[in-house]
């Protein structure tokens, strides 16, 4: 049966909307909280096993990823990040130069935390 | 110690050089589990595809037959005694 629905009957339609749903952000939000437990336990374990291998009162000497990540000025956690920053990205094409994250290719599995110098 | 690895998000889409990373921690499809020594390399792998896996620290890594069988149903049944042939 033909079923009545606006890409059907032509014209121009964007399939996605320009802003994400609230149920669609909660899920982003869910992400980003499970991306960060990944990175403590990561970086809990790591610790405890190099604190076994070193003597005490050395400095531990941490791969430069595990430093990065846990750097809240290169990868905030997502109680740090502002609303803005955790469901829009800076686009140099789009006016305002800010889109919604779900504009991005892939976005569920990319993480987009930070924005370029001075935006 | 050792690092539980699952993969939660399929490599569907995904550039070559994650999936590589995720082969070489020993993961294959979707929910594939692969255990891997706690080291600055695997630490750094880990976090390189950060979105696709879940992390749990374990003091014992199981075999693959052994997460296998972790994993089997439950039949509904008992075997009290097998009987030889």
């Amino acid at each position: 049966m033909f079923k009545v629905s606006q890409p059907l009957l032509g014209g121009l339609l964007w399939k996605r909307s320009w802003r994400m749903s609230r149920p669609q952000k909660q899920r982003l939000r869910g992400r980003l909280t499970q991306i960060d437990k990944v990175i403590e336990t990561v970086t809990t374990g790591l610790k405890q096993e190099l604190l076994k291998t070193q003597s005490l009162g050395e400095p531990l000497i941490l791969p430069q990823i595990v430093k990065d990540l846990n750097n809240s000025k290169i990868f905030p956690k997502e109680s740090q990040m502002l609303p803005r920053d955790k469901y829009t990205v800076f686009d140099k094409k789009v006016r305002g130069y800010r889109k919604s994250v779900h504009h991005v290719p892939k976005w569920t599995k990319i993480s987009q935390r930070t924005n370029p110098e001075n935006y | 110690m050792f690092y539980k690895i699952t993969l939660q998000r399929s490599l569907i889409g995904l550039p070559q050089k994650s999936r590589s990373i995720v082969k070489s921690l020993g993961l294959g499809k979707r929910g594939s589990i692969a255990y891997q020594k706690i080291s600055p390399s695997t630490a750094g792998a880990i976090l390189r595809v950060k979105e696709l896996v879940d992390v749990e620290l374990t003091d014992k890594a199981l075999t693959k037959a052994e997460v296998h069988d972790s994993r089997r149903s439950n039949p509904g049944f008992i075997i009290e005694k097998r009987v030889s042939t």
